[in-house]
């Protein structure tokens, strides 16, 4: 670490200890729930719904449905899984929305109001004064995307056994595929590994997170006891592999 | 030398309360009572108990090679001799109060054979559940308490284990495994020791009660539940039954 980088990081503990916030918290700030409020009645009620619960006037038009804020279960988290998720985790999902999904990126509004908003949202479900959400998950470096990874990740692929939902050829056809259902008892697809972009964002990281973390309220489990972090890495690309993607960081990757 | 622990206990309690509101009271439960009293519960079913019906495992070949030979049956009602229902939940609903240690012997559950045993389980709030895989196949192990925290863990490698602790009382929910839907198990946790899971013989000892007047309730997860009140002498042994109707 840079003497630089010191002196900055002392410089947000100290402005953090100051406004009277965490210091590692600075960018998990919510931001307030009334001003949220207004956001909310503008561009999530139709189909998040007046009361959280995920029944907007828009919500039956959609698959997969709108999240149900009542009970705090978010998919994009980098919490450990049944956690809740980081504000910085809920700000990611607005702010790029779901691919694949009715849920849009919210890029063009100001920061502010995405943090508004997620402060209202957080006044829907009770976990969030009870529960906390835990410590974000810690990202190894992201090693080249070469062919041996690809290969490795493969291996990784077959050992904790992904084939079972999402086929053996990643296109999510796996001997359980057809019986799987949601918290909610809707039925639920495993992802089609092969379609290029990814539901929760398009790095890496992104892709690390989800299988890492799982995607509560789905199916989709946390991997975090059996899959190790260089493995990781390895499945990231194997993944990646399969629809001829890479992620961003790699691309940059001189060979 | 009671004095000064006294003393020392409330300067303790004051201290550590002043943080919270006032008006919450009394900040530590008494500790529970515990005594020599038991109650032997033996759960019953009345009438024909359903045919044992055999459960579809052809979708993971580990699973139907594990039932080659021994057909997977399902665990919803299981009946053994003279009508006796096993895995119904018996527990003190009412009637014990104050806070009771729980014990940090894990309860285990294990996945084997593309089943969990058992499949009924009370435990105490606190206590750990260490989790078993002993298949060599995928299992992810996805409980959905609604007052605790859920999770939903995959575990690919056999032999592979974890400990997991559910911090509050809850009333039985539900554990699934998504890749094999025919997995299901139920957990409940309980600020107390007494309650007990029927076995072979429909039968649940609840130990070391106080004297007092208790409601038990059995649970099962397809008849559903049932009450009784107990009262008990101290170093009473009582029995009762809870008759189901099939």
């Amino acid at each position: 670490m840079s003497h630089e980088l010191i002196k900055h990081v002392a410089m947000a503990w100290m402005l953090g200890s100051a406004m009277c916030i965490a210091p590692a918290a600075a960018d998990e700030r919510a931001g307030d729930p009334r001003r949220g409020a207004e956001v909310y009645q503008r561009y999530c009620i139709t189909c998040h719904g007046e009361r959280g619960a995920g029944i907007g006037e828009f919500a039956a038009y959609t698959t997969p449905k709108p999240r149900d804020f009542r009970q705090g279960t978010f998919k994009w988290r980098s919490t450990a899984s049944g956690s809740l998720p980081l504000v910085s985790d809920l700000e990611r999902t607005i702010r790029d929305g779901v691919y694949w999904t009715a849920m849009p990126s919210f890029y063009p509004l100001r920061e502010q109001a995405r943090r508004d908003v997620i402060a209202y949202i957080q006044t829907f479900s009770a976990r969030w004064k009870s529960d906390a959400p835990g410590l974000p998950l810690q990202l190894a470096p992201e090693p080249a995307h070469t062919p041996e990874s690809v290969t490795k990740g493969r291996a990784v692929y077959e050992k904790q056994n992904c084939a079972q939902c999402h086929g053996d050829r990643g296109t999510g056809d796996g001997p359980a595929a057809k019986t799987l259902t949601d918290d909610w008892g809707n039925t639920i697809l495993p992802f089609d590994l092969t379609k290029g972009h990814m539901k929760g964002g398009t790095s890496g990281a992104d892709l690390y997170r989800v299988f890492m973390t799982g995607l509560n309220g789905t199916p989709m489990p946390s991997f975090v006891e059996s899959i190790a972090p260089d493995e990781a890495w390895d499945l990231v690309h194997y993944i990646q592999s399969l629809s001829g993607r890479q992620s961003r960081s790699t691309q940059k990757v001189k060979p | 030398m009671k004095r000064v622990i006294l003393f020392v206990s409330t300067a303790t309690t004051v201290a550590l309360v002043t943080s919270f509101s006032v008006s919450r009271g009394l900040a530590y439960p008494a500790q529970g009572a515990t005594g020599a009293a038991r109650i032997i519960v033996k759960v019953m079913l009345s009438g024909t108990a359903p045919a044992p019906t055999k459960v579809q495992t052809s979708a993971d070949p580990y699973c139907a090679k594990s039932h080659q030979t021994d057909p997977l049956l399902s665990q919803t009602v299981q009946v053994g001799a003279d009508g006796a229902l096993i895995d119904a939940l018996v527990f003190v609903k009412d009637g014990v109060s104050g806070s009771y240690p729980a014990p940090q012997t894990p309860v285990t559950l294990d996945q084997k054979g593309c089943v969990y045993l058992p499949h009924v389980i009370g435990m105490m709030a606190g206590q750990p559940l260490q989790i078993v895989n002993s298949d060599a196949t995928l299992h992810n192990i996805h409980p959905m308490p609604v007052v605790n925290a859920g999770f939903n863990i995959g575990m690919p490698i056999q032999g592979m284990k974890q400990n997991r602790v559910f911090t509050k009382p809850e009333a039985v929910f539900h554990v699934k495994c998504d890749v094999h839907p025919w997995m299901s198990a139920y957990i409940a946790t309980f600020a107390h020791p007494f309650f007990g899971v029927s076995d072979g013989k429909g039968t649940v000892e609840l130990a070391n009660l106080p004297a007092g007047t208790f409601q038990l309730q059995a649970w099962h997860e397809k008849y559903g539940v049932q009450v009784q009140s107990v009262s008990v002498a101290a170093g009473e042994i009582k029995s009762i039954t809870f008759t189901f109707k099939g």
